[in-house]
């Protein structure tokens, strides 16, 4: 069995595992042991990814048993961004969630896990559909966890719009496999110089706007973030979208490698963006609440709209700054998300008109609040200065626009820059500067602010030293290339 | 060399990091590390500046680590030590000696100094790096750092209760989103320049400063406007610097020591150094720049004079009297871009002009508002009516010394240092008015001169309310020794800078100055001076009379005059229009997002279709 191999079944061992957990033990110590359990295996899960990082600098690495995956540069990448994400998410939940909710919501994690571990090694567009299916469903049963109303309507929404999107993204393959002999991605080259193969590819690219949060398509995308709990909403926004980018670039473009698509995309990513702005921005004054995780997630769908404009254009600097705008949104995402979730345990309300001035006193914990703002807002010493800086370079070097339009675009990238820095601000002046006014309801685990302060210093080193993580990217991408 | 450049930098920040962790330990000692600091890093500024100008060393770049990795082209950690970043340090960080010296006593009884001391000491590091950064990158950092600081230091005291704290808290959120528009600029800077040269340092840009195309030329010329204009908070920007006294919004809220370094002595001047390196690196084809430069500029220095001649608060009137200042130093700047296709020798000197008035500006500037500060201090008010007379000569020496002489030099009076550059200013663009009598020429000369006169009559004013009127208040006995030491030395200082000025940075000597401003410019500089002086006489009847006001007050055109001088033009009127409306729009958002699950759907499917239509070309 090669390690590859292992890979692939550890989430299956951990949903497994939390399944047995669930049923067999019940004495005292079940719950270390289970905490044990599920640490350990997020951080074999890293390591592993690790490890093929290293391996696949050479070549792709097939996986023995099962012939449509394969693991390559950028799955590689992004596995071992998606698995950094699950360890602190692991570590946190842990002193997070109810000790008798953390098995079952460690089972439905793995289960989506099992999903997007599929859908990165996959070349097959069959198996990418099924392990997108299991992503999806698994995503649906983490944001109805609290069972409240408000959460099952989230999850409704999410459901319907997710299921019509996997119904889109389908009958696209559907259209594609009547056209050709195979699904591999191989195979699918030159397909876009036919007509019904192109209306395949306006589906799947819909099907996965669905989930990566394209203007529009992304309205479920709020109400799911801010209904689930914590430890859900960082991975809903720091993994399960951006599974959607990293089709749009594994998928989309193989498909029709043409600077119409190039062009298409960037505008939908501009719009997107602009989008998620106005929404964050109403967020602020409205009048029956405002939430603070909402307007997380309307965050989330302005930095997909970043995503969107780099994920297109295939040149190196712009795979570059995807790659360092995924891991530094995902890591700032999930901190402030975190965060938020230790302000809930604290005041028992997500209202950030309720939370004024509760930083005050607590400066380890306002710090980690701005660092992780800032870094959304593109701020020098934090990593999302890097990879906005990248982003804005990418995009205005080698696009296909012509001057003036390219120059409109790049202005409306700036104001939205600017607007959205203002959101963050706001919402730094609320929860930092503005008089105090609550008091704190419970007293969460003081541990819980570990795995912040480790995410908050990664920030801060990503944005100092971009050159190691970049250095690491560059190698492997141009054996990939 | 590079650890010479790398200590200016690094040791303020990393004194205040250690500040950090030992504050609650001992915190004298920890203000100790951070002036220590602060005080080698100037020390080393001077020499470098020392050895620049006796051209002890001409490696103008310095190091190369790499910083951001881009494929072929990267992007390296490089300092630039010259002539004009030298000098920027020694000032940044000589002053933020002085002042840091300053804020011990005026500091010493306030509630969490720690965030004082750190911010202050962050500021000095992030100042110095703007100015020895040698790519556009650095720059930026620098740049958005003494934002960072800026936004933080004049919120300082947000923690008050009612009124007080929301001034400090808004004032401090004002500032910084008002500079970042201004960032935005250097952000679309730095990707222009990289697009096309694919290196972002200051020599590649020197070397290929052909390579843009017409309409990147315009671009950047928009940008670079833009960012300084934020920064230095010329027009449109004035009201985060200084807002109209009804609003009250501005950076005077924080403490008068960080409004004497970071918004008069340093963090504003960071918009002319940005212009001044892109004249020393592509000063070609700028005419766009130029023109606006000199038409916008030269009417924000009417505009801020007139309203700092209104404004009854002492913080207040040097704010818009730095704004007007600084205006003076991108016109002399303008007159640089315009004159450097068709007579670089004049190009040269106005270049050489503003710079200096910067350096006396920077000093005449902090020496004003450390001596408001001290009465400040002293007094707790800033009103000018209830600071009357309290710099009288026969009541208070220190501080009579440190305002008259501040005063003086802001009036551009001899033999103060303001004289000499602003008359450099003036002469360079008389000179160039003769050569281009182009409209924008003629604006910029004749709109500066009044707002000389302008500059006289709130000086005049300033003097009138606090030197000449007797005191009508007991002369508080505070222990302010370091204060009192640091106004002094700040007045010393002041008088000696135009030989500095002379033989310093400008390596010529004292004698062809001279000739050149008793030769070239004679008719027009006794003409000014006249004029200058006309105007304080006037100004000091019309204050020591109160009623040819009071006749000018019948006046209708007059009262309703007054009335929009008071209001600062409405630039502050603007911005809060503007931010209402954008907040009235993005209401509108909400109705995208409804959250009915019908139209939801209803969205998806006509997106599909219509990206479907898009994509099969139907």
């Amino acid at each position: 069995m090669e390690i590859v191999d292992i890979l692939v079944m550890l989430p299956a061992i951990g949903l497994l595992g939390s399944i047995v957990f669930d049923r067999i033990l019940l004495n005292q110590i079940r719950h270390q042991i289970f905490q044990l359990f599920i640490v350990s295996e997020s951080l074999l899960y890293l390591g592993i990814s690790l490890v093929l990082l290293e391996k696949v600098s050479d070549h792709p690495i097939q996986i023995s048993s099962i012939k449509s995956l394969e693991i390559d540069w950028i799955s590689a990448i992004f596995l071992v961004f998606v698995s950094f994400i699950l360890l602190m998410v692991t570590i946190y939940s842990c002193f997070y969630i109810q000790p008798a909710d953390l098995h079952q919501l460690f089972a439905m994690i793995s289960s989506m896990y099992l999903g997007i571990t599929i859908v990165l090694l996959s070349t097959n567009l069959i198996s990418v559909f099924l392990g997108w299916e299991l992503m999806v469903i698994a995503g649906y049963l983490l944001v109805i966890f609290n069972r409240s109303d408000k959460a099952i309507e989230a999850g409704i929404k999410y459901l319907i719009l997710s299921t019509l999107g996997s119904m889109i993204m389908l009958s696209g393959i559907a259209l594609l496999s009547g056209i050709l002999d195979g699904l591999n991605y191989a195979e699918l080259e030159n397909i876009s110089s036919l007509f019904w193969g192109r209306i395949a590819i306006g589906l799947i690219l819909a099907g996965i706007g669905v989930t990566s949060g394209i203007i529009f398509l992304n309205q479920w995308l709020p109400d799911a973030h801010s209904s689930a709990p914590t430890p859900v909403s960082a991975i809903l926004s720091g993994v399960l979208v951006k599974m959607g980018v990293y089709l749009v670039f594994r998928v989309i473009h193989p498909l029709y490698p043409s600077a119409k698509m190039t062009n298409l995309i960037m505008i939908i990513g501009v719009l997107t963006l602009t989008e998620g702005n106005i929404m964050v921005f109403s967020q602020f004054f409205r009048s029956d609440m405002v939430d603070i995780k909402r307007i997380l997630a309307y965050s989330t769908v302005v930095h997909l709209g970043y995503l969107m404009i780099v994920v297109s254009q295939h040149t190196e600097i712009a795979i570059l700054a995807l790659v360092y705008h995924v891991i530094n949104h995902g890591i700032a995402k999930t901190t402030l998300f975190l965060a938020v979730g230790y302000i809930y345990q604290q005041y028992h309300t997500k209202d950030l008109r309720m939370l004024k001035g509760i930083l005050k006193r607590d400066y380890p914990l306002s710090v980690v609040f701005i660092i992780s703002l800032f870094s959304l807002g593109g701020f020098p010493g934090t990593g999302g200065f890097v990879s906005k800086l990248l982003v804005l370079i990418a995009f205005y070097q080698d696009s296909d626009f012509t001057f003036g339009i390219t120059i409109m675009i790049f202005l409306v990238l700036l104001a939205n820059s600017l607007f959205a820095f203002v959101g963050y601000m706001l919402i730094v002046k609320c929860l930092v500067f503005d008089p105090n006014t609550a008091s704190p309801v419970g007293k969460p685990d003081p541990k819980l602010r570990l795995p912040l302060y480790f995410l908050c210093s990664m920030i801060i080193l990503l944005g100092i030293f971009p050159k190691y993580v970049l250095d690491i990217i560059l190698n492997i991408m141009q054996v990939g290339v | 060399m590079i650890w010479l450049s790398a200590s200016i930098i690094f040791l303020p920040l990393i004194a205040s990091l250690i500040a950090l962790f030992l504050w609650n330990r001992n915190s004298q000692f920890s203000k100790m590390i951070i002036l220590g600091a602060i005080a080698i890093s100037a020390m080393l500024a001077i020499i470098s500046f020392a050895m620049e100008i006796l051209n002890i060393w001409d490696a103008e770049f310095q190091g190369s680590t790499i910083w951001i990795p881009i494929g072929l082209s990267t992007i390296p950690v490089s300092f630039l030590v010259d002539k004009l970043s030298t000098f920027m340090v020694m000032v940044s960080s000589g002053l933020g000696l002085l002042i840091g010296l300053f804020s011990l006593e005026y500091m010493e009884d306030e509630e969490k100094q720690l965030r004082y001391w750190f911010f202050f000491s962050l500021f000095v590091f992030g100042m110095n790096l703007l100015v020895l950064a040698g790519n556009f990158v650095f720059l930026l950092i620098g740049w958005e750092v003494v934002g960072l600081c800026s936004f933080i230091l004049i919120g300082y005291w947000y923690y008050k209760p009612d009124e007080e704290g929301r001034k400090a808290r808004n004032a401090g959120l004002k500032a910084f989103l008002m500079t970042q528009v201004g960032d935005l600029g250097l952000f679309g800077i730095i990707v222009i320049i990289y697009s096309r040269i694919h290196s972002l340092s200051f020599d590649a840009l020197e070397s290929n400063s052909f390579v843009f195309t017409e309409g990147e030329s315009h671009m950047l010329s928009i940008f670079l406007l833009l960012a300084a204009f934020g920064k230095s908070a010329q027009f449109p920007f004035i009201s985060w610097l200084s807002s109209p006294d009804s609003v009250d919004v501005d950076a005077m809220q924080g403490p008068t020591t960080v409004s004497a370094l970071i918004h008069a002595a340093t963090m504003v001047k960071a918009g002319v150094y940005l212009v001044s390196r892109f004249y020393l690196l592509m000063p070609h084809d700028m005419d766009f720049v130029a023109e606006i430069l000199l038409v916008v500029a030269s009417l924000t220095a009417i505009i801020t004079g007139l309203s700092a001649l209104t404004s009854s608060d002492i913080k207040r009137v040097l704010a818009y009297s730095t704004v007007s200042q600084l205006s003076f130093m991108f016109t002399g700047l303008g007159v640089a871009f315009m004159m450097y296709d068709t007579n670089q020798e004049l190009a040269e000197s106005a270049f050489l002009a503003s710079q200096a008035h910067l350096l006396s500006h920077a000093v005449f500037k902090s020496l004003l508002f450390l001596t408001a500060g001290y009465l400040i201090h002293l007094y707790h008010s800033r009103n000018l009516t209830e600071l009357s007379g309290t710099a009288n000569f026969h009541h208070d020496k220190i501080a009579w010394m440190g305002m008259l002489f501040g005063s003086i030099s802001l009036i551009g009076l001899p033999p103060f240092n303001g004289f000499f550059s602003k008359e450099e200013i003036v002469g360079t663009l008389y000179e160039g008015m003769q050569e281009d009598p182009s409209i924008v020429m003629k604006i910029g000369y004749y709109s500066s001169l009044i707002a000389i006169l302008l500059t006289a009559a709130y000086s005049t004013r300033l003097i009138y309310y606090l030197v000449i009127r007797s005191p009508d208040k007991e002369l508080i006995e505070i222990h302010v020794k370091i204060m009192q030491r640091v106004i002094i030395l700040l007045s010393v200082i002041t008088l000696l800078t135009p030989v500095v000025m002379i033989i310093g940075q400008f390596q010529t000597d004292i004698d062809e100055i001279m000739t050149k401003i008793a030769l070239n410019y004679d008719v027009e500089l006794l003409l000014t001076l006249s004029f200058v002086i006309l105007t304080m006489v006037v100004t000091y009847q019309g204050l020591v009379h109160p009623a040819y006001l009071k006749a000018l007050n019948e006046n209708r055109v007059f009262r309703f005059g007054k009335h929009i001088v008071d209001e600062g033009f409405y630039v502050d009127a603007f911005w809060t229009q503007l931010w209402k409306t954008v907040i009235y729009l993005t209401s509108y958002g909400k109705r995208i997002h409804a959250g009915n699950i019908n139209v939801m759907a209803r969205n998806a499917i006509l997106t599909t279709l219509v990206l479907v239509a898009i994509i099969a070309e139907v």
